[in-house]
């Protein structure tokens, strides 16, 4: 008896000890987002950077990441028409500024996160990133000129608020090859007029090199990049103080007669690359110039398995117009929540744009060569990034000087319209600027149409 | 018959029978299309509002009217139609002829008919492979000939004839598919009495083969004028319907207006105008097999 007493006893101490180390591990294997899916859209060029983000979010938090890849062309309409007919299936969207005036009303607003209440969010975010150290969320982080342009839009109350978290900020510059211009004795160019003399200087078809590559798909963000650079630096506006159109200034039309005039410099088929033929291009040592976000060029031309061009890429602002100004194409990308999640959800998806916004893990994202970069500027000032991609330390000039897209629901309507025209002006080589005036005025006329029958003017 | 006749649940046999059909056909055929007249007299900028805005009338069709895109693209698809069915309908028949006078295996006859048994959107994409500028197979060999390389998808009249080349290469075996399955229903006697009345091979063919093949023409020209007033797949993928508004169809125009205007009842509008001359066109070609099998 005495014996089975012993016996019970150490078998009760056994279990007492156990289950207090068992409640001890307990709320340690308990993670927050255990069995919860989330599913992110976002741009195909991105998605290297959202597998990164995953990795480290799902070990932290036990939830599941879906990375949905959509190329940049069909992004807007299956987005748009998601909202629309009330199918969407994701839970996370990235999205570019231009259009955040027609999602507004479909996105969650964010202004709490704002105000700090992101604090009690961020603890369930993953607290660490190897990499590059610990830090948090915070959105003092972002640069606060491009904070208000990706982030904020009128919702369906009439009322201004914060909708996304900015992931990458972008903007154009200029890229060019050092050794083709050393050897011709040339400096990247200060205006436009400058950047044709040196792409018709350094273009050799017989050796398959072409003064410069653009990216001229009708319709495409990179080929606005071109006519924005172009537009801005001549004085270009899109709209009066009444919003009338002024698409069809004197401005517009050098800046597309200029457009016009380069074409002979660059590889034949120029008018539809995309991203994708003119980075190829560039960084296969066919072109001598090239205009492109930043830093994608330079840490794709430096990198030896798919370059060949490494160390030879060179980097400068945009060329300015006739009056010293400069004017790059302003782009960029955000995270937001669709409205109707489920409370566990909309929680989990916030973190998961917190962590992916968060100043350690879009370092590492960059490091790590995704062609992501958000627009942090502790990051740009990183020794680690300015070591593998001094190209960052021009970028915030760029942002200031830069210039966006008008940010209203119209917007890649008006686009469409503009692009198809100046298409045209481009296959048909046209450089008599009275014709190119002509078909802007259409431009301008169609313009003023879509934007009465939307209610801008009220007369 | 009669006692079976008098049940009632039997005698509703027959609807219950069709009614899941009938059920499926209604919710995502019949529905979308009355929905879509609707929507054609309504005006709904799908970018603004997330339902339609208002009454406009028939302002959407009169719209139309003064649209120089619509006229454009409806320009650039009656380009292809008429240029295309002709090489299709041409070379089907070239390739029908040879395949059924040579002894070709099953296996090469799979291997003719693969490009039409292959998604729209694979036959873009290595359309535009084979095609690029830079490093497409085409630009090669016409490179290694010592000739210049082809902007295919840069300059509009290429752009317009590469959408035409691609086409067809993809439809040229459903019409060689056809023509080969009309020629194998010609009765053999025909040509031997042809043949025995001393008719030469040219005779055989204008005066036995091609009045027998009548009906199969016009079957032909049936499906591939229905699907080339209908092109889209192609133009999207290969050149988006550039450069400029060179290669934009009809097809192609509507989903501009729809998914990138998001201007829907004028999409919807432009749509049933489509309909109405695919429609036409349709009944055009069967009075013309109808009239011809009489």
């Amino acid at each position: 008896m005495r014996r089975l007493n012993l016996c019970s006893l150490i078998l009760l101490v056994l279990l007492i000890s156990l289950s207090i180390r068992a409640s001890s591990i307990a709320p340690l294997a308990k993670k927050p987002f255990e069995g919860i899916t989330i599913r992110v859209l976002m741009q195909s060029g991105h998605t290297a950077a959202g597998e990164l983000h995953k990795e480290v979010f799902e070990k932290f938090t036990g939830a599941k990441v879906e990375i949905i890849g959509v190329p940049y062309g069909a992004m807007y309409q299956k987005i748009m028409t998601a909202f629309v007919t009330g199918a969407v299936d994701f839970d996370v969207v990235e999205y570019t500024y231009p259009w955040l005036a027609s999602f507004a009303k479909y996105l969650e607003p964010l202004d709490d996160l704002y105000k700090g209440v992101h604090k009690t969010i961020t603890k369930y975010a993953p607290p660490i990133c190897n990499e590059t150290g610990p830090g948090i969320w915070d959105p003092k982080d972002f640069l606060p000129l491009l904070l208000d342009l990706y982030c904020k839009a009128v919702g369906p109350d009439g009322k201004v608020h914060y909708y996304g978290v900015p992931e990458d900020g972008d903007v154009h510059i200029l890229y060019y090859r050092t050794d083709l211009f050393e050897k011709a004795g040339l400096k990247p160019p200060s205006t436009w007029d400058e950047y044709i003399e040196i792409a018709k200087k350094l273009t050799d078809p017989k050796r398959g090199i072409y003064g410069t590559v653009l990216m001229l798909q009708r319709g495409y963000e990179g080929f606005l990049g071109h006519f924005i650079a172009r537009f801005g630096a001549y004085g270009g506006k899109w709209f009066d103080e009444k919003m009338r159109p002024m698409i069809n200034s004197t401005a517009a039309v050098k800046a597309v007669l200029n457009l016009v005039k380069v074409l002979p410099y660059c590889p034949p088929g120029v008018l539809s690359y995309t991203y994708t033929e003119s980075m190829r291009d560039f960084i296969k040592g066919k072109a001598a110039m090239a205009e492109s976000w930043v830093p994608d060029y330079y840490l794709l031309g430096n990198d030896p398995k798919i370059s060949k061009i490494v160390g030879k890429v060179g980097y400068a602002l945009m060329p300015a117009g006739p009056a010293g100004k400069v004017c790059p194409l302003v782009g960029g990308w955000a995270l937001a929540i669709p409205k109707g999640l489920s409370p566990e959800k909309k929680r989990a998806a916030m973190a998961y744009i917190l962590y992916a916004t968060s100043r350690p893990a879009t370092l590492r994202a960059t490091l790590l060569k995704t062609t992501v970069d958000a627009p942090i500027p502790a990051n740009y000032k990183d020794p680690r990034l300015l070591k593998a991609a001094p190209v960052v330390k021009v970028e915030v000039e760029a942002f200031k000087i830069g210039m966006g897209v008008p940010k209203i629901p119209e917007w890649p309507r008006l686009w469409d319209v503009l692009s198809a025209k100046i298409h045209e002006l481009l296959t048909a080589r046209v450089t008599d600027e009275a014709t190119i005036k002509k078909a802007l005025d259409e431009v301008a006329l169609e313009w003023y149409k879509i934007l009465k029958e939307a209610g801008y003017y009220k007369s | 018959m009669k006692v079976l006749n008098g049940k009632g649940w039997e005698r509703n046999l027959k609807y219950l029978l069709i009614l899941p059909s009938v059920v499926v056909l209604l919710a995502i055929s019949i529905y979308p299309l009355v929905y879509s007249l609707y929507l054609s007299f309504h005006y709904w900028n799908m970018s603004r509002t997330s339902s339609m805005d208002g009454f406009v009338g028939l302002l959407n069709y009169i719209s139309i009217i003064y649209d120089k895109d619509f006229f454009n693209a409806l320009k650039n698809t009656v380009i292809f139609t008429v240029s295309a069915i002709p090489l299709e309908v041409g070379l089907g028949l070239l390739l029908a002829t040879l395949v059924y006078r040579a002894p070709f295996s099953s296996i090469h006859k799979v291997i003719l008919i693969l490009p039409t048994v292959l998604p729209p959107i694979a036959v873009g994409v290595m359309g535009r492979l084979i095609l690029s500028t830079e490093y497409g197979v085409v630009n090669y060999f016409l490179s290694l000939m010592g000739l210049p390389r082809v902007d295919w998808t840069g300059e509009p009249l290429w752009a317009m004839f590469s959408v035409i080349l691609v086409d067809v290469w993809e439809w040229t075996p459903f019409c060689f598919l056809i023509w080969l399955a009309g020629l194998m229903g010609i009765p053999i006697q025909h040509y031997e009495a042809a043949e025995i009345d001393g008719a030469s091979e040219g005779q055989i063919f204008r005066y036995i083969v091609l009045p027998q093949l009548k009906p199969i023409f016009l079957t032909i020209l049936f499906f591939r004028v229905i699907d080339s007033l209908k092109l889209f797949d192609v133009v999207y993928i290969l050149t988006g319907g550039g450069p400029g508004t060179s290669t934009e169809t009809l097809s192609f125009y509507i989903y501009r207006v729809a998914f990138r205007h998001f201007n829907m009842g004028y999409a919807a509008a432009l749509s049933w105008i489509l309909a109405i001359m695919v429609t036409l066109t349709a009944s055009f070609i069967y009075n013309l097999t109808y009239r011809g099998g009489e």
